[in-house]
């Protein structure tokens, strides 16, 4: 069998989805297996086929320059040092109202919401015809770290809501969080509940008794004050070492083994860089948040039992009469479900819904399944409590 | 009496003599007032830096025998339930080996981390590197106060207290635009 030449292509760099890739590799010719010698090793051209797809991903790994990422068009309303306010351009010259504001984690980046175009949280939301905001939380610099969760929720949070009720003309707005967004949105909502028509959370960290991830358990032998007193904000490296070990080996390990498998699908390569790109993304986070994070919410449960104090206001979740959603993912590994469907418990609302979806964490919003599974009723649920 | 014995009588006498004018010499009370009181606090410094270096030295030792432990178990169980070693030239094998192997050492070490014994390690761990941190940061304190700079917990304060003032601004801002509002409503009333 003739050894065949690769060919590395230099292609157009802009895919369908915006990546910019100075080039993507050809395929790698596949191997005939029946040529399988008499002694049993290994045919030749199989070796060679091994060996040029480790040396695609690496070509692909060092070549991948700019990725487009938060491609849904967009523009920053309001910039201050630690946030700023995005918002999509609807689709609709009157979308349906009321607006919705969008509250993302601390951790990571908010661009997971809006990853690709086939992926995305935000864009979904904007072609169901909805009117979306997004706060986007910028890096904090050792200046900020004593900014708290009073700042965050009473501060950065109340001033996106006002920006975004006097800008439209609404006197309430509908509040949606993911994760730690999701429990400052439940937060915001217990303390200025007036100026929220909708509470949408999705897998919020609430109680924390109920938590056995990993991250659960090491949260809870922290010394974190100690911690923070010598670094300050809590640095992007210790998270990072953090959530290296959930999943260490089936995500950790195997997923650079489906790249080689999948070398060739170019989708794949896509999806699988932007979310490379996003898990490595790591903003520090402000010291005394990251503090009362630890220490309030995951050793003191204080949230459940509505001693979680925020300026000179007790944090008291059953003020919450607003309609609820409260979206979980059942393999969520970060944040425990059962956890976040006490919040359900906690509200006093009439209107209020769990949803359980067969997900992880981040699946939940960035994934086929969720476009096709989750957004549709999400959006169902929004129309149903809209003025129309 | 011999040269020796005589040498070692007059020794033992000038040794008596000089342990005399020791006995009532008050060693840690010189220290009050002499420049041994900077090196007493500085040597202090030195002694728990040392002493936090042993334990930050036992706490990686913690850390590593369980993870070590863990990784020697998991070997193991692979070796049990995959007892002969794969084919490396049939690719079918290799997957089946792989994927067992992904499965045991992902057990075994997420059972790891979520043990307490793990959580507790690495906990002191990372609180004896930030003491020791901590510490070094004191002994450097010296040299910014000889230059006349703050120290960090100098400037720690006037963050915590910018920070303050941040919020109390933005609830007199509030409290400010309900005012007006309110002024508003009674002036077209």
């Amino acid at each position: 069998m003739k050894k065949k030449k690769l060919s590395l292509n230099k292609v157009a760099p802009t895919s369908d989805s915006g990546i910019k890739v100075d080039y993507i590799p050809s395929k790698v010719p596949s191997v005939d297996n029946t040529t399988k010698s008499q002694s049993g090793e290994l045919d030749k051209d199989k070796n060679n086929d091994l060996m040029a797809k480790i040396n695609k991903v690496l070509e692909v790994y060092r070549k991948s320059s700019s990725l487009d990422v938060g491609a849904t068009p967009h523009e920053v309303v309001k910039e201050t040092r630690l946030y700023r306010l995005l918002h999509y351009k609807p689709i609709f010259d009157s979308p349906i109202r009321p607006p919705i504001l969008i509250v993302y984690a601390l951790i990571n980046r908010s661009y997971i919401l809006d990853l690709q175009k086939d992926k995305s949280w935000v864009r979904n939301l904007v072609n169901q015809g909805f009117d979306v905001y997004l706060i986007d939380w910028k890096s904090p610099s050792l200046n900020d770290k004593y900014v708290s969760f009073d700042d965050y929720v009473n501060v950065f949070i109340d001033q996106c809501v006002d920006y975004i009720r006097n800008n439209k003309s609404v006197e309430k707005i509908t509040l949606h969080g993911y994760c730690m967004g999701a429990t400052m949105s439940a937060m915001y909502c217990s303390l200025q509940q007036y100026k929220i028509k909708n509470l949408v959370t999705l897998a919020p960290v609430v109680d924390t008794s109920k938590d056995s991830t990993v991250i659960g358990n090491f949260a809870r032998h922290l010394d974190v004050e100690k911690i923070m007193e010598s670094v300050g904000n809590m640095p992007p490296e210790l998270l990072r070492t953090c959530f290296s070990a959930l999943k260490p080996f089936k995500q950790g390990v195997n997923k650079y083994y489906s790249l080689l498998e999948h070398i060739n699908d170019r989708r794949f390569i896509e999806n699988f860089l932007r979310i490379e790109k996003w898990l490595y993304d790591i903003p520090p986070i402000a010291g005394e948040a990251f503090k009362q994070w630890i220490k309030n919410i995951y050793q003191e449960n204080l949230l459940v039992k509505n001693k979680m104090k925020l300026g000179d206001e007790f944090v008291n979740l059953s003020r919450i009469n607003i309609p609820l959603l409260n979206l979980i993912a059942n393999e969520d590994h970060l944040v425990s479900p059962e956890g976040s469907a006490e919040l359900n418990n906690l509200v006093s609302s009439k209107d209020k819904r769990i949803m359980r979806f067969p997900t992880g964490h981040v699946g939940l919003i960035a994934s086929s399944y969720s476009q096709i599974n989750v957004l549709p009723k999400t959006g169902r649920w929004f129309f149903l409590r809209s003025n129309i | 009496m011999t040269v020796e014995q005589d040498f070692n009588k007059k020794y033992q006498e000038l040794i008596n003599s000089y342990n005399a004018i020791w006995k009532d010499f008050k060693i840690p009370n010189f220290n009050m007032f002499s420049p041994y009181f900077q090196f007493e606090q500085d040597q202090k410094q030195f002694q728990d830096l040392f002493a936090l270096f042993l334990k930050f030295h036992g706490s990686i030792i913690n850390y590593l025998v369980q993870v070590n432990q863990t990784y020697l178990k998991s070997i193991k169980e692979l070796q049990s339930k995959h007892p002969e070693l794969p084919n490396f030239q049939s690719e079918d094998e290799m997957k089946e080996y792989k994927n067992i192997a992904i499965d045991v050492f992902e057990d075994s070490f997420t059972k790891l981390f979520q043990s307490n014994e793990f959580s507790i390690a690495v906990s002191d761990l990372l609180s004896n590197y930030s003491s020791f941190g901590k510490l070094l940061g004191n002994a450097f304190n010296d040299y910014l106060k000889s230059m006349n700079l703050p120290n960090r917990s100098e400037i720690d304060t006037i963050l915590r207290d910018m920070q303050e003032l941040k919020r109390d601004v933005h609830r007199l801002r509030k409290n400010l635009d309900l005012i007006m509002s309110e002024e508003k409503e009674v002036v077209l009333k």
